[in-house]
Formats: structure tokens, sequence, C-alpha cells
């Protein structure tokens, strides 16, 4: 890898942006490690585009090479469902060190919501995603194939 | 408590497999950098962990660590699938194999198997969350080095992914310790231990 081409060839689709600057204490003192905190109010991506790239926060989307070119997850019904669950991961953990950001909350409310209705209709279409889910209507289904780890038969 | 979600933080589909890269990617699963190491660290260093916004950042992140032990256990799992004799040998997969077939071992690219000695739980919440800083760029440089390895987009994919994961706990962790020495008082943070000393009443 050119050290120095890569240095000159930051790509000018990503400039560095307000959002991407972050507030670092006024009196810092020496002896300890400085983190800028997040701003909030940072740019977001939508749930499909947070998941394909790793993060929700363009500012912290930092690819090795310089290489912002993702093939995006498709958006299957499980894709959708690991989509809005990877946001909701997410903006609990940006929420866990910015507990008072209201614009966030409401955000991880609304995606909640919108989790929990993909949620049970993909339950209901494919089956059970926890033990709470498993209902014995059509016989135990918890334990059938395809487990997460295996290439299923259909690509769901 | 724990409970399985019967679904993968983000998916794993590799249509060709090749024992090569699993002899190196099994690393991020059993490795000093790797998954089960990050996972078993923040989780344990939640218990000494004084405040509750950052307990509940340390059992957040050590969850999605689980996440992505799963998934690269997925990785390593799809890439020795219905390998031959001479294919293991080809790949030089055979020092794994004759260890441990096509199971998932928990090891380093280096045959070292996992041990408790990879984390640190220090019970000093400055020590503790400055590790978890270290830990966390190890690991973004061990998905690099991994990324320099693979051509096959279906592993750059995940791999591209987990390392981007390390960078966003990387920034949490950072303001984590922010949130900590906003807690103490700046004319000496190393009074005392917030993970064990009593507040002066």
């Amino acid at each position: 890898m050119d050290h120095d081409k890569l240095l000159c060839q930051m790509p000018e689709c990503r400039p560095r942006s307000g959002a991407d600057i972050g507030d670092l204490p006024q009196e810092a003192v020496i002896a300890m490690t400085y983190t800028p905190m997040q701003r909030q109010g940072s740019a977001k991506f939508e749930p499909g585009a947070a998941l394909s790239r790793g993060t929700l926060y363009p500012g912290l989307e930092l690819p090795l090479a310089n290489n912002y070119n993702v093939r995006p997850v498709r958006m299957t019904p499980l894709g959708e469902l690991q989509a809005l669950h990877f946001s909701i991961t997410e903006l609990s953990l940006y929420l866990d060190t910015h507990c008072s950001d209201r614009e966030a909350l409401a955000l991880l409310r609304a995606y909640q919501k919108a989790y929990r209705e993909k949620r049970e209709e993909y339950v209901k279409r494919f089956g059970p995603l926890s033990k709470q889910d498993v209902v014995c209507s059509d016989g135990y289904d918890w334990t059938d194939d395809p487990w997460p780890w295996e290439l299923g038969r259909r690509d769901i | 408590m724990f409970e399985y979600e019967k679904t993968l933080q983000y998916p794993v589909k590799i249509k060709n497999p090749n024992p090569a890269l699993a002899k190196f990617i099994i690393s991020q699963y059993g490795g000093p950098d790797g998954e089960i190491a990050a996972s078993m660290r923040y989780l344990s260093q939640r218990f000494s962990m004084p405040y509750a916004d950052l307990k509940g950042l340390l059992t957040d992140i050590g969850t999605e660590e689980l996440a992505h032990m799963e998934m690269i256990g997925a990785i390593v799992h799809q890439l020795t699938r219905c390998m031959t004799d001479e294919e293991i040998k080809k790949a030089g997969f055979d020092t794994y194999f004759v260890d441990h077939t096509a199971g998932v071992y928990p090891q380093a690219a280096s045959g070292v198997p996992f041990t408790a000695a990879f984390i640190g739980v220090k019970g000093d919440t400055i020590a503790d969350l400055t590790e978890d800083l270290a830990a966390e760029q190890k690991a973004r440089v061990t998905y690099d080095n991994i990324l320099r390895m693979v051509d096959d987009p279906d592993v750059i994919d995940p791999i591209r992914f987990l390392r981007e994961r390390e960078v966003v706990h990387f920034q949490r962790f950072g303001e984590a310790l922010s949130r900590t020495t906003d807690r103490l008082n700046s004319r000496n943070f190393y009074a005392f231990n917030p993970s064990f000393d009593r507040p002066v009443k």
C-alpha cells in the first residue's frame, strides 16, 4: 500500500465536516488521555446503509486505504431486520455516553417500533428468532435448520 | 442473563470454501485481540465499574462482541466446509486439521490456544478503560492485516464491518474515559481508585 499516495488521495466526496469534529474539555490537564465527545446531531446513515457500512455515523466511517466502496447488504426480510437491530445497537452505544441527547432518544424509539413490527412479521413467516417466539401449534420449530452460521437453503 | 437471538448481526454467506483464509481468520476468534477476548474483557470489567452509564456501555459492547465471535465462527466454518484431503494439504490447513478437523477452536493464527492472559481486568476505572482503548486498536489492526490478505468479496464484507466496529467502540471507550474524568477532581485524577475506594461522605 502506497502511503504517500493514500495521504494525498483523500476522497473529496468525504471531506471532514463539522459533524466529524468533537468536543474536548476546556481544561485538559496533562497525564490523561482525551477523546473528543461526538457532537449531538451528527449526520446519520439510514439503517440499511448503516449495516452495510458498519456504523450509523458517516463521521466514524474510517476504512483501510480510504476504501469507502461497500457492497450493500441485500434488504431481504432478514436484512431489513438486521439493519434495524444494528441501528438500535449503534444508537444505544451512543446514548450510553450521551444520555441527554433527546433527538437520538426519539430516533431510538422510532427504530424500536419499526423493529418490533418487522420482527413480528418475520417470525410469522420464517419461524422463531428467540425461545419467546416458539409457538408449538405446528410442532417444535426452534431447532429447525438452518442455524445462523450455516448457508441456508433459502436465502432469507 | 443472556438469551440467544437466532440470527447473525451481519450476514455471512461465503460461496467458495478456502481453508487457507480460515487458518489466519481464526485469530479473531480465539487470538490475543480476538472477539472472545473482547467479550470476556468487557463483560468481566463490568463488575467493578462504579458508574451506571459505563456499566451499560461495557454490557452493550461486551454483548456485541459475542455476536462478533459468532460471525468469525461462521466465517471459519463456511471457509472450511466440504474440504478434500488434497485441498487441506495444499492450503497448509493440515496443522490445524490434525488437531481440530473442521471444528472451530479458539486459537490464535500462530496456534496458541485462547487464554485469559490475553485480557486485563485491573479493577481500576481509568486503567480498565485505557486497556479497552488499546484493545480496540489492536483488533482494528488485526482486521487491517486480514483485509490485506483477502480478495474474496464474500469474506471482505463481514471483515470490513467488524473492523469498522472497532473504530466505533474506540470512540465510545474514549468518551467513557471522559465521562469518568468528568466525575473526578482534575487536580489529581489518580488520588483514588473509583472502582475500589468509597466516596468520602
